[in-house]
């Protein structure tokens, strides 16, 4: 135990963690009741029964879905607050970074959302066609999306109580610069290679939307999340810091740069949402357009402050 | 997604149906009015504490023998002087000064007036200080809470203090500190050095502790490293570790308050699943009248979630208003001294107002999602009741 968790942001969030995790226990068992006695085609009492039960797993999975969105950035937030009582840290990246667990509950957060998003999809394509083609699918996807957020929950858990505010942990430059010295490929490219690797990965992407390909849309859109990452951190973010030997992707995530961060994060999951929607689901209508469209959006947010920096300045950092 | 009739029949269910609503509405309030008190009092002293800390020195040198405490040599400022980096170096001298009549302590702090930064510092604190006027006789600036006790028992413009020599020091009230610094300033009384150190009945060429600046604060660390070197019967207290100590304190009372205070809002949303469980005649027949129309159960369940989440959003918004008042107008009677402890001179401190988006979020995040989670089950049980039974 450690007085971290007496800090009210981190009581709330474990608080409101707890809530969701108790409502989709509940959701839960009906899913389990529903799939134990569902037979596709059936015209009994029962049937009917579970068919309307399952209108409460929907409910819940929405409600929780909308809460969990908002608790993102509020976890974030947290981090940030946490940094003045974690000693060494001067943002939420060296809290984050203080123990084996931060990094991954993060991870899984987003990967909860994502999923949570698809299952939405798939939801609505099994209501607007007669005879709920997907119904049982959809049931045994939220039963993974459920373990998936035990997991989350178990780890977050695990990383407040670990959290210690006595031992000083690294703050965000030291982290993502000894970072440099592993085996990672992209970080071994310099400035414009690894900017010029970026932005072929986009056009890959835009080649592959009009293209209609699903399967090098997958690709490049996942090679992209990740290279997306890197180049945020490594080149845009210095442009956004203003300042050569800052690589943080957190400290964006603060009012003194405009919550730049979040435009930024939250562009990027849409448009890799979009594309996987599109490569997963069959029924999903190939929107080339919105693809193109919000992966653009991402493009344009990354880039902004590094044109701005370099109009008003006339020179690379 | 809920298009302009939906809201519009929303809104006129609530308007309908308010006495329904206005039972579960007035005890949100008072939940959300409470739980946004704890929080503004909270966040309103960590921004008092910050801005107070900020203006203290980087490092606190004491000499430090058997766990206790002792007047640090005078000769050690010249010795941290010498470090490069180290800058305003300056000697404190303070103590407690036990007020037998109310049987309160003052925190009497010496002041060198001769030192510029300090005097900076102070003139800061108190426009209209002159140094020559204050040094001319034996002057004292006191806190407002040591004023209204001094007042109390008559000592109107002076006080006498009986130091360790079986001396008398007769001191001049000079002035009184500014309201906004209270929580730390409350009991505390500054004067010049000399005088303090009569009064304290520290020796000459002793000090009670050494404060010093760090120029760059990266050097903040070889510095210390220096500073332990020099004097193994010392120690020394950081800024930053000072911080910690202070929001750790804060945290440790908000989160206890916020523990028990999660058992009270376990129980409101049992008492609102409870509530909503009970199926009103009036609300199955309305409910039944839509599914015959045509409504599908998911979307009566949306109307009664948009129903419940207005009354919650309602009740935030005003609770949170309600707290503002409390808190910042009222001064948070009784809540207040949980957080700032009666022991001591009574703290009549204002609340500075700070409120910011995340505050608010906060409280938002802990009241209005259990509230929606709690009203699922009920809501969903009241949608899929079946429309024919109803009306017959």
């Amino acid at each position: 135990m450690s007085d971290i968790l007496l800090s009210l942001e981190v009581s709330v969030l474990l608080f409101s963690q707890f809530v969701l995790f108790f409502i989709l226990s509940v959701a839960c068992l009906y899913a389990l009741k529903i799939l134990f006695h569902y037979k596709k085609g059936a015209t009994t009492a029962l049937q009917y029964t579970l068919e309307k039960h399952s209108y409460l797993v929907i409910v819940i999975i929405q409600v929780v879905l909308l809460i969990k969105i908002l608790l993102v950035p509020f976890f974030t937030y947290t981090l940030n607050e946490l940094s003045t009582i974690v000693p060494g840290a001067m943002c939420g990246a060296g809290v984050l970074n203080s123990n084996d667990y931060g990094e991954m509950t993060l991870f899984l957060k987003l990967i909860v959302i994502m999923l949570a998003l698809l299952w939405m999809v798939l939801n609505k394509q099994d209501q607007k066609v007669p005879r709920s083609p997907y119904f049982t699918y959809k049931l045994w996807f939220f039963l993974f999306i459920y373990v998936m957020f035990l997991i989350e929950l178990f780890l977050e858990v695990k990383f407040f109580t670990t959290l210690s505010t006595a031992e000083p942990v690294s703050c965000c430059s030291s982290i993502y610069t000894q970072n440099n010295e592993s085996k990672n490929i992209l970080l071994s490219l310099s400035f414009f290679q690894l900017l010029g690797v970026f932005y072929l990965v986009y056009i890959g992407i835009v080649v592959s939307a009009l293209v209609k390909n699903k399967v090098l849309l997958l690709i490049s859109s996942i090679l992209f999340v990740y290279i997306a990452y890197y180049t945020v951190i490594y080149d845009f973010g210095i442009y956004i810091y203003e300042l050569p030997t800052h690589k943080c992707p957190f400290c964006m995530l603060q009012s003194d740069y405009y919550y730049v961060g979040y435009f930024i994060f939250s562009s990027l999951f849409i448009a890799t949402f979009y594309a996987f929607a599109t490569v997963v689901y069959p029924f999903v209508k190939f929107d080339y357009k919105r693809i193109i469209f919000w992966y653009s959006i991402f493009i344009f947010f990354t880039s902004l402050p590094f044109v701005i920096y370099i109009v008003k300045n006339g020179t690379l950092l | 997604m809920p298009n302009k009739n939906f809201i519009h029949f929303l809104l006129l269910l609530l308007v309908t149906y308010r006495n329904k609503h206005i039972s579960i509405f007035i005890i949100s309030t008072v939940v959300v009015a409470l739980l946004a008190s704890l929080f503004f009092i909270s966040t309103s002293i960590k921004k008092e504490i910050d801005l107070t800390l900020d203006a203290q020195a980087d490092f606190v040198v004491q000499r430090y023998e058997a766990g206790k405490a002792l007047s640090t040599p005078e000769s050690w400022i010249d010795e941290f002087t010498q470090i490069n980096g180290v800058e305003n170096v300056s000697a404190r001298v303070y103590g407690v000064h036990f007020f037998e009549p109310a049987e309160e302590y003052f925190l009497i702090v010496g002041i060198d007036f001769f030192d510029e930064h300090t005097t900076q510092a102070l003139q800061k604190l108190i426009n209209s200080i002159d140094v020559d006027k204050f040094l001319s006789k034996k002057n004292m600036i006191i806190g407002e809470g040591v004023k209204e006790l001094l007042d109390y028992y008559h000592y109107f413009d002076y006080y006498i203090f009986r130091p360790p020599d079986r001396g008398k020091e007769k001191v001049y009230i000079y002035d009184v500190l500014p309201k906004e610094t209270q929580i730390i300033s409350n009991d505390i009384i500054f004067m010049d050095i000399d005088e303090a150190r009569k009064v304290l009945g520290v020796e000459d060429g002793y000090v009670t502790d050494i404060v010093l600046n760090i120029a760059n604060p990266l050097e903040v660390q070889t510095i210390k490293r220096k500073l332990i070197i020099s004097h193994f019967n010392m120690r020394i207290i950081e800024k930053s570790a000072m911080k910690r100590y202070y929001a750790n304190l804060f945290n440790y009372k908000g989160g206890i308050f916020l523990i028990f205070y999660i058992v009270i809002l376990m129980t409101f949303f049992l008492i609102l699943y409870q509530r909503y469980s009970m199926i009103s005649h009036v609300d199955a027949k309305e409910i039944a009248i839509l599914r015959l129309v045509g409504w599908r159960i998911n979307e009566v369940i949306w109307l009664k979630v948009g129903e419940n989440f207005l009354v919650a959003l309602f009740a935030y918004l005003l609770g949170v208003i309600l707290a503002y008042v409390f808190v910042f107008y009222l001064n948070a009677p009784l809540l207040r001294d949980i957080f700032l402890g009666s022991q001591n001179l009574a703290h009549s401190a204002g609340f500075i107002a700070n409120i910011n988006m995340e505050v608010l979020g906060l409280i938002f995040l802990l009241f209005v999602i259990p509230f929606i989670v709690a009203i699922l089950v009920p809501v969903w049980r009241v949608a899929m009741k079946e429309p024919v039974e109803v009306m017959r």
